[in-house]
């Protein structure tokens, strides 16, 4: 498949102005400014191919957000090229928006105070459907996220699985090349995250749109993507098959147990201690070399327990862990 | 061409209705706006019951120019809404939204809410601006009219270019909400008064710093045929709606070059 | 009575915090010093052509005129009131009904809230009067008497604008919209206060208006008195009309408030 996006040593800088301190700072401020520069975003490469359903995964302040904000034309790189579909996304701006679909999970992009049947009217206009293909396309998506029931409801009354379901079909009415999902999941219960997820895959599927899907929710990655692309302080830690970043740095679950009180050289046998907080201990383990059984009978055994579960591995986990890796001078993809 | 015209329309309607949703606000702030602009005439009115003119402006024209300024204000807020909303947009990373849609930012932001009360603004400044014609003498020539309907869109333009250069400068500055309340202070204020009752530095200011001179009296006074008394060349009073297209050129320029600058928030 | 004499530390402590927050507000007062400064500067622009020269115009000098337009103005914008503000906030939160059951616990707050913003503001003056002064102009009372009086008449005039706002926080109350009301009432208000044109200069039929009404209390009257256009008999005739309003607009009020506690109850809050 050829290649649709293209990204070759991306930069972005901020600069921020310090605040000055105290009750005059504001004023302060005005006149003598010192700045601080942050780089967000610290030479990010990789291409992606026509029908990709790829994660671009990072923790918050990773810089993904700001990687999708220049790749969709909201911000301008410091340095650095960007093509999607052959658009540089901040020179053409508006042919480039005609391309692609953007899904913010914090923020709607539908007309607030109005019912979100006019929102996708409008959308239609903008995007230049003529009615037939608008008249096509909200059948579509109407049947297949079900707005049936609230289409006519202002957007500002809908829950928060609604508003999603709502700018998912706002960003697909009109066919984009590329879509733009940041953090489609965020807020929802179990039930709707998987009907999301559901309708991402089924669209990369039927109509082969490419699909940039940010999120730092590992349960998504596992569901919907191939591929991954990890990112940490703007620089891109994991290019590769998910599989891969499963096997190598997330393998297995965590066993967080609850003790009576606060334990000095908690350690178990198959497990390693990863993190601990007051009477809380984390264990990562491997489930295929450390049965379960036997590890909660060991530590039930050795410690009082109060409480226990088990947990998947936090992306905060696999991130530090390539971290790790990366200081043993280990060669990363 | 008209198919970017129905899709102006449509944003426009939407502007509209989203506000027509706080029906209750929609009345009081057409009050609100009539009420304001009026205790700024009716104060004129009570002076020049007492003395017989104002720098030689009788009540009429003092009228005339009120009026005339009242409907380039009401025109500049009816056409460009909320410019100065741009603030809060940029420092809350609102702007995301319309940059990611295939419409020109500036026309996406100005037409995303629909500025009620502008309605009173501008009806109030047509009932002025028609009671003072019953007052003064002017010859509503072809010529004459069509000067007027480009000295009040003229006059929209200037307001609207100091406004948006000042939102603009956000993306540098973060906080101007100060300067766009000063500036538009002094356009209310300011705007209404014929220059010559100002001393020689304020009339500089007012034409050259903040062009509030152009916005009505310099059109006022080729209206009423006072060119005479402008302390400056009467061709600049006679340009004046050109004025406004030069300034909101250069505004949006500005804004073009600027835009690259906004940083949106979170990371 | 007693029962407030008991609450006063407490009210006062909400005073103080009244005062802080609004320190924090600094950019926002400042701003509105500005406005307040370009008023006065173009109501001296305004009246120094209109007098073209004369000497006195209804036995007013220019001088003179301009200390009352600037003292006006200023003080319109000491006394002002966040009353509506509180009971706007309190109506949202849903905390109005609480407040209301216990009426001289609103009240109570509402006053001291208000003292605590015009506490804030003073240190401005430091600021305000000297701007004002090239600005505008400012001269001193006519004489000691007058200044005597007018500190007095100043006093009511205050107590006048609290009791008005507490109305029109009714207003809010009853409307849910107070942002538009309490503008329309400054803008009727700085008119009929005599700020923009004093009241001498009004054509008859309009004076015979401004005298009926309220607002005239808060500018004209303490500062009739201030450049000693009202002296004697008449200076003391502007504060019995003063202390008329006070009396009927407390009456009134309180009325009100009662009407609005029985709402209140009857609809469950």
């Amino acid at each position: 498949m050829p290649e649709i996006i293209r990204v070759h040593d991306l930069r972005k800088e901020f600069r921020r102005t310090k605040r000055a301190p105290g009750p005059l700072g504001g004023l302060r401020t005005l006149f003598t400014r010192q700045y601080e520069t942050t780089r967000a975003v610290d030479g990010v490469s990789f291409s992606l191919d026509q029908g990709e359903l790829v994660g671009y995964l990072g923790r918050n302040g990773a810089g993904k957000s700001t990687t999708i904000k220049m790749l969709t034309g909201i911000l301008t790189p410091t340095s650095g090229e960007v093509t999607v579909a052959g658009l540089v996304p901040w020179r053409d701006r508006q042919r480039n928006a005609l391309n692609i679909g953007v899904v913010f999970g914090q923020r709607t992009q539908l007309w607030w105070d109005l019912p979100l049947i006019e929102s996708l009217e409008l959308i239609g206009k903008m995007y230049r459907l003529d009615r037939a293909t608008y008249r096509r396309s909200l059948a579509r998506f109407s049947e297949l996220l079900e707005l049936g029931p609230f289409l006519r409801t202002p957007v500002r009354q809908l829950s928060l699985g609604q508003r999603m379901r709502g700018d998912l079909a706002a960003a697909m009415l009109y066919s984009p090349r590329v879509l733009y999902l940041d953090e489609p999941t965020v807020g929802l219960d179990v039930v709707a995250k998987e009907r999301i997820r559901g309708f991402i895959e089924q669209t990369n599927r039927a109509d082969g749109t490419t699909i940039v899907l940010t999120t730092h929710d590992l349960r998504d990655v596992e569901r919907l993507c191939r591929r991954i692309v990890l990112i940490e302080q703007g620089r891109v830690l994991f290019d590769g098959p998910v599989a891969e970043l499963t096997a190598r740095y997330a393998p297995g679950r965590v066993l967080v147990l609850h003790l009576e009180q606060e334990t000095a050289g908690v350690e178990l046998a198959g497990a390693e201690l990863v993190k601990s907080e007051g009477p809380r201990y984390s264990l990562r383990f491997d489930p295929a070399r450390t049965p379960v059984a036997g590890l909660i009978a060991a530590a039930t055994a050795r410690y009082s327990v109060v409480d226990l579960a088990i947990e998947e591995p936090e992306l905060e986990e696999v991130v530090r862990q390539i971290f790790e890796e990366r200081l043993d001078g280990q060669a990363l993809p | 061409m008209t198919q970017t015209a129905s899709l102006y329309f449509a944003l426009v309607r939407a502007g509209l209705r989203s506000q027509l949703q706080y029906r209750a606000n929609f009345v009081i702030w057409i009050v609100m706006g009539v009420v304001f602009q009026a205790t700024g005439f009716v104060f004129l009115w009570v002076v020049l019951s007492r003395f017989p003119s104002l720098a030689g402006w009788s009540l009429g024209e003092i009228a005339f120019l009120y009026g005339l300024r009242m409907l380039a204000h009401g025109l500049n807020i009816l056409a460009f809404g909320y410019l100065h909303r741009i603030e809060w947009l940029v420092q809350r990373g609102e702007l995301d939204r319309f940059l990611v849609r295939p419409v020109p930012a500036l026309l996406h932001v100005i037409v995303d809410r629909f500025p009620v009360g502008a309605i009173g603004d501008f009806g109030g400044g047509v009932v002025l601006f028609l009671a003072a014609n019953a007052l003064v003498g002017v010859a509503w020539t072809a010529p004459a009219l069509l000067y007027l309907v480009l000295a009040i869109v003229g006059g929209a333009l200037i307001e609207a270019a100091v406004k948006l250069v000042i939102g603009t400068l956000c993306f540098r500055f973060l906080s101007t909400r100060a300067l766009v309340f000063f500036a538009d202070d002094v356009f209310n204020n300011f705007g209404n008064y014929p220059l010559p009752i100002f001393g020689p530095a304020v009339q500089l200011l007012l034409t050259f710093v903040l062009p509030v001179a152009f916005i009505a009296y310099f059109p006022a006074s080729v209206l009423l045929g006072r060119t005479a008394e402008l302390s400056v060349s009467p061709v600049l009073a006679y340009a004046a709606p050109l004025g406004g297209v030069v300034a909101f050129g250069l505004a949006y320029l500005f804004w073009r070059h600027e835009l690259p600058r906004y940083q949106s928030t979170g990371s | 009575m007693t029962e407030v004499a008991a609450r006063l530390p407490g009210l006062v402590k909400l005073a103080g915090l009244s005062a802080q927050v609004h320190y924090a507000y600094r950019v926002n007062l400042l701003l509105q010093l500005v406005g307040i400064l370009v008023q006065i500067y173009l109501l001296k622009v305004v009246w120094t052509t209109v007098y073209a020269g004369r000497a006195e115009v209804d036995g007013v000098a220019l001088p003179v005129l301009i200390s009352y337009l600037t003292l006006a103005n200023l003080q319109l914008w000491l006394l002002e009131t966040e009353v509506g503000r509180v009971i706007h906030e309190k109506v949202r939160e849903g905390t109005i009904a609480l407040d209301l059951a216990r009426p001289v616990g609103l009240i109570g707050q509402l006053v001291w809230r208000q003292i605590g913003l015009t506490a804030a503001l003073v240190p401005f003056l430091a600021v305000a009067l000297p701007a004002a002064l090239v600005v505008g102009g400012l001269q001193l009372p006519a004489s000691p008497e007058a200044g005597a009086l007018y500190a007095v008449s100043l006093a009511l005039g205050y107590g006048v604008s609290v009791l008005i706002a507490i109305l029109l926080g009714l207003v809010v109350f009853w409307t849910f919209e107070s942002h538009g009301v309490f503008a329309i009432y400054q803008f009727v208000n700085r008119f009929f206060a005599g700020a923009l044109v004093p009241l001498w200069f009004f054509p008859d039929q309009l004076r015979s208006v401004a005298e009926l009404l309220p607002f005239q209390t808060q500018a004209y009257l303490p500062l009739s008195i201030y450049v000693g256009r009202a002296t004697g008999t008449d200076a003391l005739r502007g504060i019995a009309v003063q202390a008329f309003w006070i009396l009927a607009l407390y009456l009134l009020t309180a009325a009100l408030w009662r009407k609005a506690m029985r709402h209140v109850v009857v609809q469950g809050g």
